[in-house]
């Protein structure tokens, strides 16, 4: 029996907002998204897949261009010259119902939509018109999705291969409760079917949701902004039927987004030497050689004595740029947070100070939230949900924060 | 803490000093103004906290150039000894000993005075009269501030000078009002201006889909419209293009059907009736011109047969004759020439006659000719040259002779008179040595010198006779010798006889045969030889010209002239030309008649059949197209007719071809419609016309289109370099989280501010009890008439500094209270706060400068006890410049006192002249 060749892409989100502080930037971003998903469309034509399935957000509707319309369907109209087929069930960012442009594009044949909440099974095929494998696919028909749509998958029922393709928020998946919660299922919905593969999106974070189900969110292609850090890509995948599916991650994006927290050291105490500093720390947590090119958000906190240096708005650019070149990051932006002068925080604990009363109140507060309220500025300029959460969030560093600004700097 | 002892090489206006056994409590210096007191203090604060500002540092020596620099000796609360040095040099050196250990400080605080910083230590710890009273509201704040709120802890900042800023820079990102100029607003701003730039890419995006849209159907639009148009044009074009097709091919058919034979037309040359003249004129001519060369041939023949013997013989000798010609007037120089030698001859012969008439005695013969050249020339000159040579010596030989003298004519001179001379000479001399007579020595003088030169004239004649006598004998030897030359000369004379001898020559110069004799013979012969020659030479001429003569002769008579000269051979001359000429015209016949004769006859000829030919094909085209049996005039017109007819199909199926490359697509076409009911209904020139309009106006349309294709699809070009939906919303999502970002930052400012304010109030709340209840009871030390030294909130929430009096009332530490009261209220409460502050840590020395100077004598009394009250646990510097203050504490206080005056720069202060200065206060 053939083994099923299939390609994996996720949450493309073509023409998604792109993250960055200029034109330029998020121009790069956007065509890097595009490139990458032509990168995935060449792998697909280049391993010669059977299929290729889209678990949703391929795009964004309210962003979509007339020009990103134009390349999507120059991409599949690609994949149908070479005669393979695309399955794509539609997500919360491009539903299906009539008024959305999913429905409304013009798709080449070789394009299966499932833009129906119900599911529905076909037969992927061969070159030669021979079935290979069944598919069961539900797409979201609007924005917000609320129902799971998982739990309505059946049972697979034949000796091909089985797979599922579906735009869901596994409950337990990592980095699930950074995502809307859309079309939310549990792992007992998708162990219940028993597929071969499931293929999901929705969650930007590549993984298998569990190591006893073999249900994969191939992640977003290419990360829009400096959360979604690392490679990112598609999984092609081969699957014979009974057997657990070979997922293997192909890279695709062009440009990788890296976040990194540098806790800034005492003894490095001039602007060369701390250039020289987080370059080594930059090199040693992010692999900068892998042909792809890097944008970075650096928070630099901690105790230093050249807190007050960074800081200058001069400084703190010509540090930027002499790291950045030294790393040939395409772009770095870098930021100091609470990062203060140093000062022994011990020496002031339960002494008759002012800075000793400090933390003894902080102490306090983290665990009282009557204090803690009874601190709260009025207003406040972030309205949250939770706003003792909020407010607790805030005292993160502020015992370095306050010690740093009450000591004396003469006197240190 | 302790100080014990100060050693002091330069500070200041102190140099060299040493205070050796500081008392451990109370130091009691007493100084005039400028005396030194304000150094120490400076050097006291130094020495604790190291030199400030090191830049600009105001205590450098004032009267040496040295660096500032002092050592001390320290006891720690602890019972510790600590010996501390610092020196300010342009990098400030300071160390620490202790427990045997060296420590390096640099400028910075010793270690065990952290808990005060150096500001506070100046402004807390040392009084002066000064600044203990009349403290405006700003500096009562500050005091309220900084010794009960921040200042009150080690090193640190005024925790409302933080909160300040906290708040300051809080207010800086987001404020709850509308006012000043906040990130956040900064923000809300950029974001408000990317919604609007969002809002106008969505319309863009929106203006390109409806583009596409409108492309889409504009294409539509085209293409029907071409294809409506292409229906028209193609209707036009059938009115246009297929009529003058269909009209053309008909006229052709037409014209076709007038022609009996298309084919035998077709080949009928061009220029016909032409041709047709043309060849029967070029037949014609050859024939004619066949005759001619006939004819002239004939006449060649006869040409060539014209030439006479005469002229063979003539052109046969015509090299010779023309050579005669040439050289005939040569022929007639050299007979001259001839005549010309023989005259020369005849003048040699003449010239040896001549000369010989002079030589011979007898006439001339020829015989004499060989006898003469037989000479031989040179014998006879060296036989006549030494003849002469002789000669000449015999007449020399015979003219010396003649002058030679005999020896007789030279004698000597008489020896008598000789040897008189002599004896008188001697005689004389004797005389003269006998005489003393002057005269005598003279004469006797004379004699000799007579003697003398007669016996010098003797010798010269003697020797003179001698050598004519040699002459003599040589003159005989010579005559003999003459006699032989004569001999000789006569040998030599017959010998040149013998050489004239068959000649007559005449006998007188054969006996003095001389040199001329030789020159006429050698003449004659000379004219002799030239005779000969010439004669040879005329006969070898005269046989050539002779020779010559016989050949002119021959030729000329050959040829039948009798004169055998330049006339006769002029005669022959003219014939040759005549001969020569003759000869060219016949040369000249036989060459034409060889031309004609090889090919000029046969080809005229055959010129003459192939014009027939050709005559004759064409009138068989011509009659094979007019199908016509014989040609005539008529017939010849006619088949030029037909001939015309041919050209126009021609013609016109060419134009056809050149207008309408597709011409076989056209005429099938054309036949179809030919074949169709109403293939050619459209013939209306109007319709056709209207037809054309139309095509016009959809023209126009479709022209319209394409440019509104072209201007949508540069618009959705364009639009691509537009910023898309999602970069903008990225913006947007940035600025937005830049906002986030910046409240959240505020929000954590603001928190930290509230945090330390709510710290600071509780320590305020904490620890002012302390120091209040400490200043209360230095108060009550001081004066009786206030009970306590408490704060109160006033009205506003703000705490205020007062004193409670003994009947219960809340006065504000301020006006009214007197400035004496104020002095005494903050001196109790410094107090209280320098040992609050203290507490736990080393006890710093405090320093008081005419602290109690203004004080009634009750109170002071009372100060007095307060300050050795605190002498005891910490050690105080009291500077007064008042002899009598200082009198009076050290009669209160037991102490020993330190006395600076204004020069002290070099008095060193010790304590054992303190102490003296104290037993001689107390005396």
């Amino acid at each position: 029996m053939t083994k099923l060749r299939i390609l994996h892409i996720a949450d493309a989100h073509l023409d998604t907002p792109f993250y960055g502080h200029d034109k330029q930037l998020r121009r790069r971003l956007r065509d890097s998204c595009r490139n990458a998903f032509q990168l995935a469309v060449d792998e697909a034509i280049n391993r010669d897949v059977h299929a290729v399935l889209i678990a949703g957000d391929l795009f964004d509707n309210d962003q979509l261009s007339f020009h990103t319309e134009r390349f999507i369907l120059d991409q599949m109209e690609r994949l149908g010259e070479e005669n393979i087929a695309v399955y794509y069930a539609t997500g919360n960012h491009d539903p299906g119902r009539a008024n959305y442009r999913a429905h409304q594009l013009g798709w080449p044949k070789n394009v299966h939509l499932f833009t129906s909440t119900t599911p529905t099974t076909v037969v992927i095929t061969d070159r030669d018109d021979q079935p290979v494998a069944k598919l069961t696919a539900a797409g979201h028909n609007s924005v917000a999705e609320a129902s799971n749509l998982a739990a309505n998958f059946q049972p697979s029922d034949t000796n091909l291969p089985s797979i599922g393709l579906l735009h869901t928020q596994v409950l337990s998946a990592s980095g699930a409760a950074n995502h809307d919660r859309y079309a939310p299922c549990s792992e007992h919905d998708l162990r219940a079917p028993g597929f071969d593969y499931w293929a999901l999106g929705h969650v930007h974070l590549r993984q298998q949701v569990s190591e006893d189900i073999p249900a994969w969110y191939a992640g977003n292609i290419q990360g829009s902004n400096p959360n979604e850090t690392g490679q990112k890509g598609v999984l092609y995948v081969e699957i014979e039927h009974g057997s657990l599916p070979a997922v293997e991650f192909i890279p695709v994006a062009p440009l990788i987004w890296e976040n990194l927290n540098i806790v800034c050291r005492e003894d490095v105490d001039d602007l060369r030497t701390l250039t020289a500093f987080l370059e080594t720390e930059i090199r040693s947590r992010l692999t900068l050689s892998d042909g792809k090119e890097h944008l970075l958000r650096l928070e630099l906190t901690g105790q230093t004595p050249l807190a007050d240096e960074i800081v200058e708005e001069e400084n703190l650019e010509e540090l930027t740029q002499s790291v950045k070149n030294a790393t040939d990051l395409l772009w770095l932006e870098m930021r100091p947070h609470i990062l203060v002068l140093p000062v022994d925080i011990e020496s002031y604990q339960d002494r008759p100070t002012v800075l000793g009363e400090v933390l003894h109140l902080l102490d306090e507060a983290k665990e009282d939230n009557g204090i803690l309220q009874q601190l709260s500025p009025d207003p406040l300029a972030q309205n949250s949900e939770d706003n003792l959460a909020y407010l607790r969030s805030l005292l993160d560093g502020a015992d370095i924060h306050a010690a740093s600004l009450l000591v004396d700097k003469d006197n240190r | 803490m302790r100080i014990r002892q100060l050693d002091i090489p330069a500070y200041g206006q102190l140099v060299d000093q040493q205070l050796n056994d500081l008392p451990s409590e109370l130091v009691l210096i007493y100084g005039d103004n400028e005396s030194g007191k304000s150094t120490l203090f400076s050097l006291l604060t130094a020495l604790l906290y190291g030199f400030y500002p090191i830049k600009g540092f105001p205590y450098r020596p004032w009267h040496v150039d040295r660096y500032p620099e002092f050592r001390a000796a320290i006891a720690l609360d602890d019972g510790s000894e600590v010996d501390v040095y610092r020196k300010l040099t342009s990098s400030p050196t300071s160390t620490l000993q202790r427990n045997g250990r060296t420590e390096n400080l640099a400028n910075r605080n010793l270690p065990f005075v952290q808990h005060i910083s150096r500001q506070l230590y100046q402004s807390l710890y040392a009084l002066t009269q000064h600044n203990q009273r009349a403290l405006d509201e700003k500096t009562q704040q500050e005091i309220e501030d900084r010794l009960l709120g921040s200042l009150a802890a080690n090193l640190l900042r005024p925790s409302r000078a933080v909160i300040d800023e906290l708040e300051k820079k809080a207010s800086s990102l987001w404020r709850p009002d509308n006012r000043g100029n906040p990130e956040d607003k900064k923000l809300r701003d950029q974001l408000h201006e990317a919604k609007q730039n969002l809002k106008r890419i969505q319309q863009i995006n929106q203006d390109v889909r409806v583009d596409v849209q409108n492309l889409a159907s504009t294409k539509d639009k085209i293409g029907k419209l071409e294809n409506t148009l292409a229906k028209l044009n193609a209707r036009i074009r059938r009115a246009e293009v297929l009529l003058p097709v269909h009209d053309a091919l008909k006229q052709i058919k037409a014209w076709r059907s007038e022609i009996p034979d298309e084919q035998a037309a077709s080949q009928l040359p061009d220029g016909l009736e032409n041709r047709y003249q043309m060849l029967s004129e070029q037949a014609r001519q050859t024939r004619q011109r066949a005759q001619k060369l006939e004819e002239e041939h004939t006449q060649c023949t006869q040409t060539a047969n014209g030439i006479t013997e005469r002229d063979m013989q003539l052109l046969s000798v015509s090299k010779q004759l023309e050579n005669w010609l040439i050289n005939i007037s040569g022929h007639k120089n050299e007979h001259h020439g001839i005549e010309k030698l023989k005259l020369e001859i005849d003048r040699h012969l003449e010239k040896t006659k001549r000369i010989t008439k002079m030589l011979l005695s007898k006439p001339w013969e020829r015989t004499y000719v060989p006898k003469l050249q037989s000479i031989i020339l040179p014998n006879l000159k060296e036989r006549i040259r030494r003849f002469s040579q002789l000669q000449d010596e015999i007449s020399r030989m015979t003219a010396r002779a003649e002058l030679l003298p005999t020896t007789s004519m030279i004698g000597g001179i008489p020896r008598k008179i000789l040897w008189s001379l002599t004896v008188l000479a001697l005689s004389s001399v004797a005389l003269s040595f006998v005489l003393s007579k002057p005269i005598v020595p003279a004469i006797a003088s004379f004699f000799c010198l007579c003697t003398l030169f007669v016996a010098i004239f003797n010798a010269f004649l003697r020797n003179q006779q001698n050598h004519l006598k040699q002459e003599n004998k040589h003159a005989s030897r010579k005559n003999a010798i003459a006699d032989q030359v004569k001999t000789e000369q006569d040998n030599l004379r017959e010998k040149i006889k013998q050489i004239f001898e068959e000649l007559p020559i005449a006998s007188s110069l054969l006996e003095h045969p001389d040199m001329e004799l030789y020159q006429n013979i050698r003449e004659v012969q000379t004219h002799l030889e030239e005779r000969d020659r010439l004669t040879t030479e005329l006969q070898q001429r005269q046989t050539k010209w002779g020779q010559d003569q016989d050949n002119l002769g021959q030729l000329t008579s050959n040829l039948g002239e009798e004169r055998a000269n330049q006339a006769g051979l002029e005669q022959l001359h003219t014939s040759l030309e005549q001969a020569r000429e003759h000869k060219r015209s016949v040369d000249e016949a036989q060459k034409r008649i060889e031309e004609i004769d090889a090919g000029a006859l046969r080809d005229a000829q055959q010129a003459l059949s192939k014009a027939q030919q050709a005559k004759n094909s064409l009138i068989t085209l011509i009659l094979a197209a007019t199908k016509e049996h014989e040609i005539d005039e008529q017939v010849l017109r006619h088949a030029k007719e037909l001939q015309d007819l041919l050209r126009r199909i021609t013609n016109a199926e060419r134009d056809l071809q050149n207008k309408h490359p597709n011409l076989k697509q056209l005429k099938q076409e054309v036949s179809k419609l030919d074949q169709s009911a109403d293939g050619w209904s459209l013939l209306d020139q109007q319709m056709v016309e209207k037809a054309k309009i139309e095509a016009n106006h959809l023209q126009q349309q479709l022209q319209q289109l394409r440019e509104e294709k072209g201007s949508l699809e540069t618009k959705i070009e364009n639009s691509k370099g537009e910023t898309s939906i999602g970069e903008a919303q990225g913006q947007i999502e940035q600025i937005e989280q830049e906002r986030t970002r910046v409240q959240t930052e505020r929000d954590r400012l603001a928190l930290l501010a509230s945090l330390i304010r709510e710290a600071d109030r509780r320590f305020r709340e904490k620890h002012q009890p302390d120091v209040l209840k400490r200043a209360t009871r230095y108060l009550g030390k001081i004066v009786d008439n206030y009970e306590a030294l408490t704060t109160i909130t006033d009205s506003d929430g703000h705490e205020q500094l007062v004193v409670r009096t003994a009947s219960g009332e809340f006065r504000p530490v301020g006006s009214p209270l007197s400035g004496g009261t104020l002095d005494q209220v903050y001196l109790a409460f410094r107090l209280a706060v320098i040992d609050h502050l203290d507490e736990g840590n080393e006890k710093l020395p405090l320093v008081m400068d005419e602290t109690l100077i203004n004080w009634d004598n009750e109170r002071f009394d009372r100060g007095v006890k307060i300050i050795a009250e605190i002498a005891k646990t910490r050690q105080v510097f009291l500077f007064t410049c008042h002899r009598w203050l200082a009198q009076r504490i050290a009669k209160s206080i037991p102490m020993p006192l330190l006395e600076l005056s204004a020069d002290s720069q070099y008095l060193t202060t010790d304590h054992r002249r303190s102490n003296r200065s104290t037993a001689a206060n107390k005396t």
